[in-house]
């Protein structure tokens, strides 16, 4: 590994100036950023995207990689915008992309949000809910639940992600099995279902009421 | 909605928010100020994901963008060969760019290496 200042101090402009170089020094380039964004960027995926397998997850992070070697090679990348939060869009669009291509979804998005809005008219959560909107603790709320997700074992996790693409309808824990597998390649039994079902609506309902 | 019992209209209210937290972050764009407030927040990364990384190595993006160089290679010499492509670009050989391309890289490039000077010269300092 190299000792040199630079190496040591990571700096997007010298990196840049990688990439603008010639081949061995857009590689070094690409594999100092690497080095430097990569837990990063997955980090950020997690957060936001709790219900992506973690195998999506490091794929969508690779592909935003290889479209910013694309975009260098092909001389359309803004060297004016910062490197970390492009790859990190990159990567979350692709990660969206991906979690899109494995669910089988109830709804289209305006739907779906049209039927979360039915859901909570007249009912004591969606009272509650509209004050949080109000303090914007809304979002705080909802990346608490998900952080909450991630500290599941990625198959219960599975369950949050499955009760959110397959909503309003409830689909029968021995389909969630079965969808599971064929999202991650692991079984869980139903009453690890039925549990983890229970445990995250439990949680959400204390996040909620905190 | 449905369902008319109260405390299933509060759970299915429930099971809508739920659902909208998960979906919601796929819709909105990410902004930087987003990116910020995540950077702050020192988030651990899940153990599966450092055994995925460690997985995959260290070297994975230079294997990423060896295999891409050498497609693109490929993809340039078959194009090249062609006796068309050929009469069309004799001013383009490989791996050069138009002039104005050129250009503008090369005043990208100053102006990094004197925003980097600046820096140096505040380190200093």
């Amino acid at each position: 590994m190299s000792t040199t200042i630079e190496a040591i101090r990571f700096d997007e402009d010298v990196v840049k100036l990688g990439l603008m170089g010639n081949d061995p020094e857009r590689e070094q380039a690409l594999e100092s950023v690497y080095e430097h964004y990569s837990q990063d960027i997955l980090r950020f995926l997690e957060r936001k995207l709790p219900g992506l397998p973690t195998d999506l997850g490091v794929n969508a992070m690779l592909d935003a990689f290889k479209a910013l070697n694309e975009e260098v090679l092909a001389h359309t990348f803004d060297y004016d915008k910062p490197l970390r939060n492009w790859l990190i869009r990159v990567a979350r669009n692709k990660g969206v992309d991906e979690l899109r291509r494995i669910s089988r979804r109830t709804l289209g998005n305006s739907e779906f949000f049209d039927t979360v809005g039915e859901c909570l008219a007249n009912t004591e959560v969606g009272r509650q809910w509209r004050l949080y909107t109000k303090t914007r603790a809304a979002n705080e709320i909802a990346q608490e639940f998900r952080d909450f997700l991630l500290t599941l074992p990625p198959v219960q996790r599975q369950v949050g992600q499955i009760m959110a693409d397959s909503f309003p309808d409830a689909i029968p824990e021995e389909e969630i099995c079965d969808e599971i597998f064929r999202r991650v390649g692991k079984r869980p039994t139903v009453v690890q279902v039925k549990s983890a079902k229970r445990e995250i609506r439990k949680k959400f309902k204390g996040i909620l009421n905190k | 909605m449905k369902n008319d019992k109260p405390e299933s209209r509060e759970e299915m209210a429930l099971d809508a928010l739920l659902a909208a937290s998960l979906r919601q972050p796929e819709e909105a764009p990410v902004t930087d100020e987003e990116i910020g407030v995540f950077s702050e927040s020192k988030a651990p990364l899940s153990e599966e994901a450092k055994a995925a990384l460690k997985h995959i190595g260290p070297d994975a993006v230079r294997r990423l963008v060896l295999s891409q160089d050498q497609a693109e290679t490929t993809e340039m010499d078959d194009v090249a060969s062609a006796p068309l492509y050929a009469a069309m670009n004799r001013k383009n050989a490989a791996g050069q760019h138009n002039p104005k391309t050129e250009e503008e890289l090369e005043n990208k490039r100053k102006e990094i290496l004197a925003r980097l000077r600046q820096k140096r010269g505040k380190d200093k300092k």
